[in-house]
């Protein structure tokens, strides 16, 4: 592999761990307002106290994307930074509502009822405008004139295909947050709210299947062919292949689990293990097929990359910064996500 | 408007937005480690009490701060891709570590006040210390890419492309070392002084109990010594900044000073007008050969003017003049009241009226956050025209898309909701949750505090 192919393989890790870390925030957040909503209060407080200490800790995380970005690929950024200047208002003005209104909630009762509606309504939608930017990088949306890009915003918001991705992303992240949560609330001890969560990974997985299948199939004129790559499709097939299969075991030790049975914890892990490899295999069947392409057709790794000084200085420091913090990382998760004790108090405490 | 204009107006509205946040996310954090540090060595709990209110601004105030630092981040991509181009070719760097200050901050943040009682006052003591070393470093590490801005080093720049690249050249440039300073020691005084005037308020209030009284007296002791000291050290280092300025940025003092031509002896003039095209400053108290002393620390040197550079490189110059005059006489105005309270404090002088210091420190608190304003637009407008100074010009820089003028009405909105809400925010709890011994008794229990009542009702 080549230096460049290493830089977009260390660019994919991090996309791909704030997407899963995301699609759990944002999915948790949407649960909660759907179970406050239906007045299950234990089961929604199962999903704040989850949301409240990781949200700005999974914020700051996606601030690395963009800056990994810039040092490894300046071209791509430029690009980006180029086409997306009306789509990333939107995506920044829902970024910022929610996170205000997380803290606004959390400084002051008055603003709690507010809070729940903003966080869940805009942790349904971030997960949607987020995926929107692979059909973009898949090309057919962006036109190159002699110095700069050009996004076709009205080709691109008519899209189906780009529709069926935000149908994907949103299905999506309400399947593995509901999977998290089932498994946060088996910690707890909270019998009820696990089988709740398992409704809902029970009715968002076959459709976010099928908004995937969708998304994957449906062209657009002037994108990528994904299936078709050559020697990658092989690989590719193997990935999806193995993506569908975690799913289909995932599922059925869910729909196999009956109220009246005990909940073993090894099988829920296992349910949530499953739907991470889930995502995984698929992700990188994905980048598989995508690759050697950041913007389609204008933009390859080698093509976007840094001078070198700076790409390996960005490397380095990246990999380094995430292994330093490492420690800082594991006590923050032993205090908040796997201290049963510490989910079952808060989750019962009448917050 | 033109294009560049409406996103020029747009990033400073949106960076003169955030810089109060960051600022104050950045202060409180010291202080707050500075409270428990007090608590563990007096055991005093009036201030774990500090702490705990100060806990509460910090959650709002960071929270919101990473928000707007979130907007930044992306708006910097967005409305100068062609910076950012070449930023991602020489001084990313600081960005990249300032990812991982940032997340060592939300991370020891998170820590410190939902860990609640599960942690010993050592660990207290440790978690917000790195929340603080966390802020600080990311406002050091931001201030790094201005500061390359300001003085660009570490590479060669031909024919608009980025040649002999040296990233950690370029992070250590000429201007860091004062630059950073001068930033971080000025967020310690304009916080330390904002939460001076709180505890002035509070002593000014008629009714106030002598609970309240006791509390906010230590409170001001406190604020007003961190506040006194890092003045001192920001005027110290500002002085720095401008020697350095002298060398490697001659431009931009001339253009701070009003000096027009390359002179020794050269005099300082506070206040007045510059009249770029009379080449004077009308109005203003001229002080003959102290600017040459301040730039070398030798009177009779040459300090270079304007005349040395073209016409069309030169900033506004009224109002840089006039910026640069307000940030210096509000910091000196806060180190004079720092000492005027410590001689009246330590009975070297009688007891003025208090009341009367108490309404001053006030004002000051709402002055050293307009310095703190202030010294970025001087800082930014005195580099005009260039974004990168002698390399690119913020024309280049500014992106082709369309839309602008959309961006700058949804970001107007939603600063709106942000800084109301903030507002509200605040004084909803503050008056639910008002200063009573009943807060201190909850604080020396078996458990100790900063125990959320997070998350939402049920």
């Amino acid at each position: 592999m080549t230096l460049a192919g290493v830089g977009a393989a260390f660019l994919w890790v991090l996309i791909f761990v704030y997407s899963i870390l995301g699609a759990i925030d944002f999915g948790s957040s949407y649960w909660r307002l759907h179970f406050s909503l239906r007045g299950r209060w234990n089961t929604a407080s199962v999903a704040s106290t989850y949301v409240s200490p990781t949200w700005e800790l999974i914020n700051a995380f996606l601030i690395v994307i963009p800056v990994a970005l810039v040092g490894l690929f300046p071209d791509a950024a430029f690009a980006y930074g180029t086409v997306l200047a009306v789509p990333a208002t939107l995506l920044l003005v829902l970024l910022a509502l929610r996170g205000a209104y997380l803290q606004f909630g959390y400084a002051s009762e008055r603003f709690r009822k507010q809070m729940i509606y903003v966080a869940g309504i805009t942790g349904l939608l971030l997960p949607g405008v987020l995926i929107a930017l692979l059909p973009l990088s898949q090309g057919g949306y962006v036109t190159r004139t002699a110095h700069s890009y050009a996004l076709q915003v009205g080709s691109f918001f008519t899209s189906v295909q780009v529709y069926a991705f935000i149908g994907f992303g949103v299905t999506l992240a309400l399947y593995l947050s509901s999977l998290f949560l089932a498994r946060y609330a088996q910690a707890a001890g909270e019998r009820l709210a696990y089988h709740r969560f398992r409704h809902g990974a029970l009715w968002m997985g076959p459709i976010s299947l099928l908004f995937g299948g969708w998304a994957l199939a449906a062209g657009h004129p002037g994108a990528m062919p994904l299936m078709v790559t050559g020697m990658h499709l092989g690989l590719v097939r193997i990935f999806f292949g193995l993506s569908l299969l975690s799913f289909v075991i995932g599922y059925i030790s869910l729909a196999a689990q009956r109220s009246d049975q005990s909940i073993r914890s090894w099988r829920v892990l296992l349910q949530l293990g499953l739907g991470i490899v889930q995502i995984v295999t698929a992700q990188m069947g994905y980048a598989v097929a995508h690759s050697p392409y950041l913007l389609y057709p204008f933009l390859t790794f080698s093509g976007a990359a840094a001078n070198q000084q700076m790409f390996v200085s960005t490397l380095i420091v990246l990999i380094g910064g995430l292994l330093l913090l490492s420690p800082a990382l594991l006590w923050f998760r032993r205090l908040f996500l796997v201290d049963a004790e510490y989910v079952a108090t808060h989750v019962k405490e009448n917050h | 408007m033109s294009e560049v204009l409406m996103a020029r107006t747009l990033f400073g509205v949106t960076l003169g937005y955030h810089i109060t946040y960051a600022t104050l996310g950045v202060g409180i954090p010291f202080l707050i480690f500075m409270a428990e540090v007090m608590f563990w060595r007096t055991k005093d709990p009036s201030y774990r009490l500090f702490a705990k209110r100060l806990t509460r601004v910090a959650i709002l105030l960071v929270g919101v701060g990473i928000v707007t630092g979130t907007t930044v981040a992306v708006m910097l991509s967005v409305l100068w891709p062609k910076f950012m181009q070449v930023v991602g070719e020489i001084i990313n760097l600081p960005f990249e570590f300032e990812v991982f200050a940032f997340i060592m901050e939300s991370l020891f943040l998170a820590i410190y006040v939902y860990g609640g009682e599960r942690l010993s006052q050592k660990a207290r003591i440790f978690s917000s210390l790195f929340v603080a070393i966390g802020a600080g470093l990311s406002a050091l590490l931001v201030t790094d890419v201005n500061a390359f801005m300001n003085t660009p080093a570490g590479l060669d720049w031909v024919d608009g492309r980025v040649l002999h690249a040296n990233p950690w050249a370029a992070m250590i440039n000429p201007s860091m070392p004062t630059e950073l300073g001068h930033v971080l020691a000025s967020a310690y005084m304009a916080v330390a002084f904002v939460f001076a005037a709180a505890a002035a308020r509070g002593l000014l209030k008629k009714q106030a109990t002598a609970f309240e009284r006791a509390y906010h007296k230590k409170n001001l002791t406190l604020t007003m010594s961190i506040g006194g000291i890092a003045a001192v050290c920001t005027a110290f280092i500002g002085d720095a900044a401008g020697k350095m300025m002298a060398t490697y940025q001659p431009e931009k003092l001339a253009a701070a000073e009003g000096l027009f031509h390359t002179t020794k002896y050269a005099p300082l003039v506070i206040g007045g007008i510059v009249q770029a095209s009379k080449q004077r400053i009308v109005g203003g108290i001229p002080i003959p050969g102290l600017l040459s002393w301040l730039a070398t620390t030798h009177l009779n040197a040459t300090v270079i003017g304007l005349d040395a550079f073209p016409r069309w490189t030169w900033p506004a110059l009224a109002p840089v003049h006039l910026m640069f005059d307000t940030m210096v006489g509000i910091g000196t105005f806060a180190i004079g009241v720092a000492f005027v309270y410590f001689l009246i404090r330590w009975k070297v002088v009688p007891r003025l009226h208090d009341r009367w210091l108490l309404w001053v420190i006030v004002l000051t608190g709402f002055l050293s956050m307009v310095a703190i304003e202030d010294g970025w637009v001087f800082a930014e407008e005195a580099r005009q025209p260039w974004i990168i100074y002698g390399m690119m010009t913020v024309d280049q820089a500014v992106t082709t898309a369309p839309g602008i003028g959309w961006m700058f009405g949804g970001f107007m909105l939603l600063f709106t909701v942000l800084l109301i809400g903030t507002v509200l925010s605040l004084r909803s709890y503050f008056t639910h949750h008002p200063l009573t011994t009943d807060e201190l008794v909850v604080q020396t229990g078996p458990t100790p505090p900063v125990q959320p009542d997070v998350t939402v009702p049920r």
